[in-house]
Parts: structure tokens; C-alpha cells; sequence
């Protein structure tokens, strides 16, 4: 005659992982069920007799080494700013930006600082320098628009 | 007594991993010394020889730490790592086919170095046991494994396996009963060569 409990969790029961209830319930069962004793005992024979036949085997000692040597010791460490593309492409267009701001002001002091000029022509005081960068006023402001738009096409094309 | 030893280990690996986490990978070393016997055992069933559970064993190992993102704190560290394994080897058996009669045959221990390696697969070769847990279906194998030998209870190995406990139990009882007839000569009355248990009570056993 077969127990109809003779499948039920006994390899559970065997190892303590029921909840106490459970395992007081089964333990109320085995008292007065000598087949399910006999399956608790064959599990824990063979528990005992596959621990004796098991023969320790030793992990050879390069394992660790080679996993160490494999492994990206600095992959879980906080990453640097300018790794991180997200972070590259926000320096870029406040790069940009920048630029865009400095030539605009350039444009703006330039008209501001020669006032007197009278035929457009911007002369610069004693500097060699100065000298060479005579700009016609009237197209300031067109070289600044130019140069922003110039810039506002490399940023959408990137 | 038993179960503080289990909540110390589990502490101790997850006080480690968060310090890997947080940016101390060398400290990896300690989790592979602290599971490279079992684990290495357990590919060991599967594989056959050390050559490729050596290296089975270093990929899992590999594969752990690269997802160790993902091991969810509070958990068993064990059950996360296992399962890992268990999935990697039994990818390596469907890629492999391993043939394990062959690797079992006598022919392949007198290799003409006597390295400490082939010492131990001579010595571990002998182990019928483990030859016969080999040789049985991947999925009455694997429970039998981590019930018998890495200790595991049937629902940390339903965890493992991502299979119902109920199932886990039902292989249980057909694993054991494949193994036995395995290890059981069907001619004689195998008093000697039956691995598991008296005949008596395995009679009873059907
Ligand atoms: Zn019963």
C-alpha cells in the first residue's frame, strides 16, 4: 500500500527547512506512518553515505588568480566627469555657447569704443596689433550673425 | 547553532559585496575563496574533468562580478551565484554534448605526466558516485547535486533552478531512484555495490 503522502516534501523535512508548523505536522504523521519513516530514512542514508563517497576535490589554485587577473577591478568605482558622453556633450555646447557670446561682445565693444569714427572705418589707436584689424562698423554686425550661425549649424550637425 | 552560522555568512557576503560595489573590486578575491571549492566541486559533476571545470569555474566567477549589480541585497549571495553556475554549465553541456562514458574510461588516466592534477582525477575517477550523477539527464543531475552534495534544501535549489519546490522534490525522488539503479548491478543481489542504502528498505522504496 502506498502512503498518499509518501511525495510529499520530505526531502524539505529532512534538511529543517519547513516552517515549524509544517514540520511538527509531518513529524505527527511519520510517528504512525512506517512507510514515510522508511523514506525519511533512505534520504538521510543516502545523505550520509553520498558525503562519505564524495572524495575532496580541490579547486586548482590558479582559479583565483586567473579570475582576479580577468576581471575589471575599477568597474564598480564612481566614474569621472568627462567619461561619461552625457557629461562631454553638455561641456561642448557650453563651449559653444561661449564662443558665441565672446564674439558678440567683441562686435559690441568695437562699436562702443569708436564713437567718433566718422567714414565707418575704424582706425585702432597706436598698436601694431590695431592696426591690422581695420573693420568696416557696418558689417560688424553681419561677421557676428555669420559666425553664430555658423556655430548653430555645427551643434545641430552633431 | 546551525542557522547563526548560515546568518554569519550571509552577512559576511554582503557586507563584501557592497564593498565591491562601492569601488573595492580586489576584494573579490575573498567571495572566490570562499566558493571556489564548492562551486568548482559542483562543476565538477557536470564537466568531468578539471581541465574544463577549472575553467568553467573561472567563467562563472567572471560572470558573477560582471552582474553583481544586479544580486539583490538581503538575499542569499550562495543561491544568486549557484544559479549562475548551474545555467552556465548547463549551457556547456547543450553546446558540448559530453561524452561521459569516454571521459570515464580507464584509458584516459594513464596519461604519461603524473601531474598533482591527474593524481587527483585518478583519485576523484574512482568515485562511482560521482560518475553515475554525471551521467543521469541535466535535470535530475543538477537536483541531486545541490541537494546532496552542496547542501542546498529543495526550495534555495527552486530558487536556483527557477522551478516550482514541488518539482524539485518529484526529481529528488527519481533522481535518487535513477542513481541507485545506476549504481545497483541488476544481476547480482548488489549487496556490495549498493551505494545508497540497504536493499531492504529500498524495497520498500518503488
Ligand atoms: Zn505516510
Amino acid at each position: 500500500m502506498t502512503c498518499y503522502r509518501s511525495r510529499d516534501n520530505w526531502h524539505s523535512y529532512v534538511k529543517y527547512s519547513l516552517s515549524e508548523a509544517e514540520r511538527d505536522e509531518m513529524a505527527s504523521h511519520l510517528a504512525h506512518c512506517p512507510e514515510c519513516r522508511s523514506i525519511v530514512a533512505i534520504i538521510q542514508e543516502t545523505l550520509e553515505s553520498l558525503a562519505k563517497k564524495q572524495v575532496i576535490l580541490c579547486p586548482p589554485l590558479d582559479i583565483k588568480i586567473n579570475v582576479m587577473k580577468a576581471i575589471d577591478k575599477n568597474r564598480y568605482r564612481e566614474t569621472i566627469v568627462s567619461t561619461n558622453p552625457f557629461h562631454l556633450f553638455e561641456l561642448k555646447n557650453w563651449g559653444v555657447s561661449m564662443i558665441a557670446a565672446g564674439i558678440l561682445l567683441f562686435a559690441l565693444n568695437l562699436t562702443t569704443l569708436s564713437p567718433g569714427s566718422e567714414n565707418g572705418q575704424m582706425t585702432e589707436l597706436h598698436t601694431e596689433l590695431g592696426k591690422q584689424i581695420t573693420i568696416p562698423f557696418d558689417k560688424m554686425s553681419q561677421v557676428a550673425n555669420d559666425a553664430l550661425e555658423k556655430i548653430e549649424s555645427l551643434r545641430l550637425s552633431k | 547553532m546551525h542557522d547563526d552560522e548560515a546568518q554569519n555568512i550571509l552577512k559576511g557576503d554582503e557586507e563584501l559585496i557592497k564593498s565591491i560595489l562601492s569601488g573595492n573590486g580586489e576584494r573579490y578575491g575573498d567571495i572566490v575563496e570562499r566558493y571556489q571549492t564548492g562551486l568548482y566541486r559542483a562543476v565538477y559533476y557536470y564537466t568531468q574533468n578539471v581541465e574544463d571545470a577549472r575553467d568553467l569555474t573561472q567563467d562563472i566567477f567572471i560572470k558573477a562580478y560582471n552582474n553583481l549589480a544586479g544580486f539583490k541585497q538581503g538575499s542569499a549571495f550562495s543561491t544568486w551565484l549557484y544559479r549562475i553556475a548551474v545555467n552556465h554549465c548547463l549551457d556547456w553541456c547543450r553546446k558540448k554534448k559530453p561524452t561521459y562514458v569516454e571521459s570515464f574510461s580507464l584509458d584516459n588516466l594513464s596519461s604519461d605526466e603524473d601531474s598533482p592534477e591527474d593524481l587527483f582525477l585518478q583519485q576523484e575517477i574512482t568515485s562511482e558516485v560521482q560518475a553515475a550523477v554525471g551521467s543521469l539527464p541535466a535535470i535530475y543531475s543538477t537536483v541531486l547535486i545541490l541537494y546532496y552534495f552542496e547542501d542546498f534544501s529543495p526550495q534555495q535549489i527552486a530558487d536556483i533552478t527557477d522551478i516550482p519546490k514541488r518539482t524539485v522534490e518529484t526529481r529528488l525522488f527519481r533522481g535518487r531512484k535513477m542513481l541507485r539503479d545506476k549504481l545497483q548491478p541488476k544481476s547480482s543481489g548488489g549487496e556490495d555495490h549498493d551505494l545508497l542504502s540497504k536493499p531492504g528498505q529500498l524495497a520498500q522504496l518503488r
